[in-house]
């Protein structure tokens, strides 16, 4: 047969990605906790038969290219030719699956005219799996404390369900009912793939297919490559901090980068990071591969769905036993090196692109958890939320205000009447904060706050890693007010920190601040009506109008007092 | 005598409707965006209607959703409670683009400066933690006046189980600055999840004014003219309501317009035999696809229109960028893409020599010869070739294409996505497009019917008659409806019968007021009772249809039964052993107008020759090649009259492609029924 025709591929590339969403649909529909069907802590993906990317659905972003390594980990540990119609394989070994060991990757190969043709693959936070402490790990010395470790275990072979894998996880958890039911969803939606993809294979026939994937795959690279040719040539390098390991809270973590951009490649080097660290800071390496394509998708192709050919012209580099390399036994169950990991790239191309990329946004998605148990039943819970931050400010205009890190673009607050309804919590408070975002030309978006007291003894965990250092402005923009947890304030005890499990008695309260985006540009250059616009509507303070964008505002009349505006702006 | 109007962005449809025999007359008129009301009496005088001999009027109208689109709505002041400030400005902080680190989220309806906080405070319970605090909400009531806001939002956490504290600052608006038009959040959502809640409440508000000031001129000029019938405005959740709820409660009226398409088609669906139908409304810019099943058009209880959500029960009607302007441009990767930017009516397409420099649907459907640039619109507009050709030239050089090939792949493209956007509300629900006829209508929509209908494994096509004004004639066909829920959370295999009872008689005394106001006796009264449900620890419920109000422990396993089957059938799998709870209780309550019959058409002669106008080269894309299609009138066809493909079929709105293989019917009603061809059959 001739050479498709581009019409074709793209009737064929609608489809994957209509069946990726209906994927996610189901997912979302048939799930039984919070952080799936409220939160959208899953990635999910939809790829052919060498493992490589077709089509995915809006989710945690940082999940997604991640998953590609383990589907390729898992994959070639079980054997293609051990794959059966039927199948469904469990991962949570993290060096492959890239994510700690309760973020499950589930896989189903699909079979379409008798030969193996592609996989669906969905990686969902799971509950409880055999970890030491609810909830979550922070202080992990090996892999063995973080959870049950599975290298794609076949829980169905051949579509029969194997029950005694069932109870095996059903033992191994503290909460069996829901883990069970969010599996079935996750099965499920996998399932949902598998069908859909069977059914279009088998409309174009394998050899139509194979063409079509293939010219998906080179069309996604034209597309990367043509942003990359408008890419200056060079060398650009940067580092950044992540508070610590979670074992020594004194020693702050770094993360270098050397991004290179060349005619036809965009190599991105993190030798010279963090060794290896003591706690739980260390990225599996399909992680590190991970974000680091996110940021590269974001600066090339951030417009169209995402393919395995979209990155074809990256190459990262990561020595294998750093931080940003982890090995076994290593423990990596924080993972958070990884949020950062994108901005310290995006920070070293501001050396050359500044005009392209964005300003530092909160740099953390500052999740909360709560575990105790039920006042009324007795049965366990967890619930947790994810906290907005601000955007950076970038040389076409402000950063969003309260919007989910880069890392987690479907992902969404947990709402204070639901988390109210299933966990023993009063929210008090639930805000912006005003005066977070860096002042700039383009203003940095604010982080934002929500308060916690507790109604019955619990748990409280913070998983938050970027307090000790501000996110940083661009182009003589300023920097932002970096997040903090503030636990038992104004009270003898209160503490201003960022990562901590702690229990907590009844009407104990808990602050989380979340960052604001840096600023991009000069304060002084920004028009006053929009600075007044700011401060009327509150992300701006009156005072730091004067302080740091040199505009007075008669609050009377919401006006610009132009005379003192001057005065400040040209004294 | 019976008239509808479809308001839309350029027409205005209007469908009178004699009950006595049975005929219908329908014309359009041009939108009047500045004052809307005039182009409904200018329909009317087109048409030559007599007011006073009206008996209904019933009306759909976008008002409500283009103020929201161009952000012209009222100047709208949220109150919430103390310390939550930012639920409707924050939302729920999310965003579709997976990789834009520069994303903005849409204008929110409400500045921040307009967010007030209340001293009130309940919990999840609907306990009282913190008092309403009156004094201090009288003061946020004199600062929202000053502001000079025109309409209020009010949404109170947990005021979902508990409405007081709602009601007691209605109260003080009440007294404080009466001219405000305030809306409540409890009164158009009992469920949680403060955002959405808000969203719908800010949405009520922002529209209500101008819904109001519109509906009570249109009302006035109509009541001056002699109009003493019935005035109905059709609701977004399907069936119709009253003007006086329309004016209190205007977020119903969000899809009045595309919903009187899919009221239409399960009308049609009923006298035609049949009850399973996905409707298609191509339109100049969008594409509306919405699916009746046995039917009863599907319900979504929460929806998102412009990236703001709603969550009021709502068809779910599922809208694409996709229509007869929609532009064709190549990407940077060489592909061809069509869409989502529309060329709109002006300046339109190329062919309309309106100034347009893009190659559109409409152009592509000219050079493949889907269309007659003599015919277009009964001729009413001139189109010009030459223009689309010379357009359609410079595209086709820049992917190495003919222009032939370029137009065809425009053609293929559009018909992919349509596809698409019908496997969503059908595949994507659980629902086996086989088992389903396509009926479409709007401007375009016949000439995607068959191959879309191929492309899903659909057996048949429907064009129904007067395609361009379906909307319209779906609107006469309506019932007046008003929904009631209330939660009531308790495990469906230890079911009390006698709260749950007492629930649905609560709720029905609620329905039967409420049609005994809008007019209706008892007699034209029906209840329809249904259950929210889920396996215990869910979130998400599937709503199934109870056996009756009165339910004793007998009909639980029939209940359990239906709802393991639903689970099976929307998402793949169901858990026959695990518990299942009920979390909603759901009351349709129905005004049941007398159904008027459409006139059915003459039956034809047979000799279709009569009908044939000529035939026409039409290019198509998998022979590579032009193929002659027979053209036909379809005002000439009668019932019973068939014709084998390919063909065209031509009428002034609309024109239905039948290609090879296809075999078109012509149904009692003049209904164009196209049996579809596949390689199987």
């Amino acid at each position: 047969m001739a050479k498709l025709d581009s019409i074709t591929v793209q009737v064929i590339h609608n489809y994957l990605l209509s069946a990726a969403r209906e994927m996610e649909r189901n997912l979302m529909r048939t799930s039984y906790s919070t952080v799936i069907y409220e939160i959208r802590d899953f990635g999910l993906g939809i790829y052919d038969d060498q493992c490589r990317l077709l089509a995915e659905a809006p989710g945690l972003a940082v999940f997604t290219r991640g998953n590609d390594y383990g589907l390729q980990k898992t994959v070639e540990f079980i054997g293609k030719e051990n794959m059966e119609p039927g199948d469904l394989l469990l991962t949570s070994y993290p060096y492959w699956s890239s994510a700690h060991p309760l973020d499950v990757l589930a896989i189903s190969p699909i079979f379409a005219l008798g030969e193996l043709v592609g996989y669906t693959a969905i990686k969902q936070h799971w509950l409880d799996l055999g970890q030491k402490d609810a909830g979550y790990i922070l202080d992990s010395v090996d892999v063995f404390q973080e959870g049950l470790l599975m290298p794609g275990v076949k829980i169905y072979k051949a579509g029969q369900l194997d029950q005694e894998i069932v109870n095996l996880l059903r033992f191994n958890s503290r909460m069996p009912d829901r883990i069970i039911g969010d599996m079935n969803a996750q099965i499920s939606a996998c399932r949902t793939g598998e069908r859909r993809i069977s059914e279009l294979v088998t409309r174009f026939g394998l050899e139509t297919f194979h063409e079509a994937i293939e010219a998906i795959f080179d069309h996604g690279e034209r597309l990367a490559r043509a942003r990359l040719a408008e890419l200056p040539n060079g060398t650009w390098e940067a580092e950044d901090w992540a508070d610590d390991d979670g074992i020594d809270h004194d020693t702050m973590l770094k993360l270098r980068v050397k991004v290179t951009i060349t005619d036809d490649e965009f190599i991105v080097d993190w030798s010279g990071s963090n060794p290896a660290t003591m706690g739980p800071m260390n990225l599996p390496i399909g992680l590190t591969e991970g974000v680091t394509g996110l940021a590269f998708k974001g600066i090339t192709t951030p417009d169209t769905p995402a393919n395995y050919g979209n990155y074809r012209p990256l190459k990262v580099i990561a020595p294998a036993g750093e931080m940003m390399h982890a090995i076994p036994p290593a423990p990596t169950f924080t993972v958070w090196a990884a949020l950062l990991a994108p901005e310290v790239i995006l920070k070293a191309l501001s050396r050359g692109l500044a005009d392209r990329v964005p300003a530092c946004s909160g740099g953390d998605v500052f999740d909360i958890m709560g575990v105790g148990l039920l006042p009324d039943s007795g049965l366990p819970w967890v619930e947790a939320t994810n906290e907005a931050v601000g955007f950076g400010a970038h040389a076409g205009g402000d950063g969003e205000d309260g919007i989910m890190h880069l890392t987690e673009p479907g992902c969404r607050n947990n709402p204070v009447e639901v988390l109210e309804t299933k966990a023993p919590w009063l929210i008090d408070t639930y805000r912006i904060r005003p005066d977070s975002g860096g002042p700039g030309l383009h203003r940095g978006g604010v982080g934002v706050m929500r308060s916690y007291r507790f109604l019955h003894p619990s748990g409280f965990l913070s998983l938050v890693k970027k307090t000790k250092s501000a996110p940083w402005g661009m182009n003589g923009g300023g920097d932002a007010a970096p997040g903090k947890v503030i636990v038992w304030p104004g009270t003898a005890k209160e503490e201003v920190t960022g990562a901590v499990n702690y229990p907590m008695a009844v009407e104990e309260v808990v602050e989380n601040y979340s960052g604001g985006g840096g600023g991009w540009g000069d304060p002084f250059q920004r028009d006053p009506q929009r600075v007044l616009a700011d401060v009327r509507d509150g992300y701006v303070s009156a005072q730091s109008a004067r302080e740091h964008y040199g505009v007075v505002i008669n609050a009377k009349d919401w006006t610009v007092n132009e005379t003192a505006t001057n005065d400040l702006r040209n004294g | 005598m019976r008239v509808s109007v479809d308001v839309g962005g350029t027409f205005t449809d209007v469908i009178v409707l004699d009950e006595s025999s049975g005929q219908i007359q329908l014309d359009k008129v041009a939108t009047t965006p500045a004052n809307p009301a005039q182009g409904v009496l200018d329909g009317f005088q087109k048409v030559g209607a007599q007011t006073e001999a009206f008996t209904y009027f019933v009306h759909g109208t976008t008002l409500g959703i283009n103020a929201m689109l161009t952000r012209t709505g009222a100047k709208v002041a949220f109150v919430t409670t103390k310390g939550f400030r930012d639920i409707y400005i924050l939302g729920r902080t999310d965003r579709e683009p997976m990789y834009d680190f520069k994303y903005k989220k849409p204008t929110t309806l409400v500045p921040r400066y307009l967010c007030f906080e209340v001293e009130e405070r309940l919990n999840y319970k609907g306990h009282v933690l913190s008092p309403f605090n009156r004094e201090q909400a009288a003061e946020v009531a004199r600062a929202i006046q000053a502001e000079g806001v025109e309409s209020v939002a009010v949404c109170f956490l947990h005021s979902y189980v508990n409405p007081d504290h709602e009601l007691a600052m209605a109260e003080v608006f009440a007294e404080v600055a009466p001219e405000l038009s305030v809306t409540l959040s409890h009164q158009l959502s009992r469920v949680y999840r403060e955002y959405e809640r808000s969203s719908t409440t800010v949405i009520d508000a922002y529209i209500k004014p101008i819904t109001r000031t519109y509906l009570t001129r249109l009302n006035d000029e109509l009541v001056a003219g002699g109009f003493g019938g019935n005035f109905l405005m059709t609701r977004s959740g399907g069936g119709a309501m009253t003007l006086e709820t329309a004016k209190e409660e205007p977020a119903h009226l969000v899809l009045s317009g595309p919903a009187g398409g899919v009221i239409g088609g399960a009308y049609l669906g009923a006298l035609i035999n049949e009850p399973n139908l996905i409707t298609v409304d191509m339109g100049g810019t969008s594409l509306d696809v919405s699916l009746i099943a046995d039917g009863s058009p599907t319900i979504e209880n929460e929806q998102v229109f412009q990236l703001l959500p709603i969550s009021i029960p709502t068809i779910d009607i599922h809208t694409i960028g996709a229509g007869g302007g929609s532009i064709a441009w190549v990407d940077e990767g060489g592909h061809l893409q069509v869409g989502p930017k529309s060329a709109g009516a002006d300046p339109g397409p190329v062919c309309y020599s309106k100034g347009g420099q893009d190659i559109t649907f409409t152009d592509a459907a000219l050079l493949v010869g889907y269309l007659d640039a003599e015919n277009f619109l009964g001729g009413e507009i001139d189109i010009s070739t030459a223009l689309a050709e010379e357009a359609g030239q410079k595209l086709a050089e820049r992917l190495g294409m003919s222009v032939l090939e370029m137009a065809a792949g425009v053609i293929s493209i559009s018909e992919a996505k349509m596809a698409g956007a019908v496997r969503v509300i059908s595949v994507e629900r659980g629902y086996h497009p086989k088992d389903f006829a396509l009926c479409t209508f709007g401007g375009g929509g016949a000439f995607v019917a068959a191959n879309i209908s191929r492309e899903l494994g659909i057996p048949r096509a429907i064009i129904p008659p007067g395609p361009g004004n379906f909307s319209a004639l779906g609107m006469l066909m309506v019932d007046v409806v008003h929904d009631y829920a209330r939660t009531h959370i308790t495990d469906l295999a230890e079911l009390d019968p006698v709260p749950v009872n007492a629930v649905f008689g609560e709720l029905a005394d609620g329905g039967r007021s409420a049609l005994q106001s809008d007019g209706f006796d008892t007699g034209s009264q029906q209840f329809l009772p249904s259950a929210e449900m889920r396996y215990r620890g869910q979130e998400h419920t599937v709503n199934i249809p109870l056996p009756g109000m009165s339910l004793s422990t007998d009909d639980i396993p029939e209940i359990t039964r239906r709802f393991h089957e639903a689970h099976e059938q929307q998402y793949g799998h169901s858990m026959l052993g695990d518990p299942i709870e009920i979390v909603t209780l759901r009351l349709r309550a129905v005004g049941v107008l007398p159904r008027p019959d459409l006139a059915k058409v003459a039956a034809g002669t047979g000799n279709i020759d009569a009908a044939r106008k000529g035939s026409r080269q039409v290019y198509l894309r998998e022979l590579g090649q032009h193929q002659e299609y027979q053209v036909y009138d379809r005002m000439k066809l009668g019932a019973g009259d068939r014709i084998e493909g390919p063909a065209i079929i031509e009428e002034p709105s609309s024109t239905t492609m039948v290609h090879r293989g296809d075999v078109l019917t012509v149904g009692e009603y003049g209904e164009l029924s196209i049996d579809i061809f596949t390689e199987e059959s």
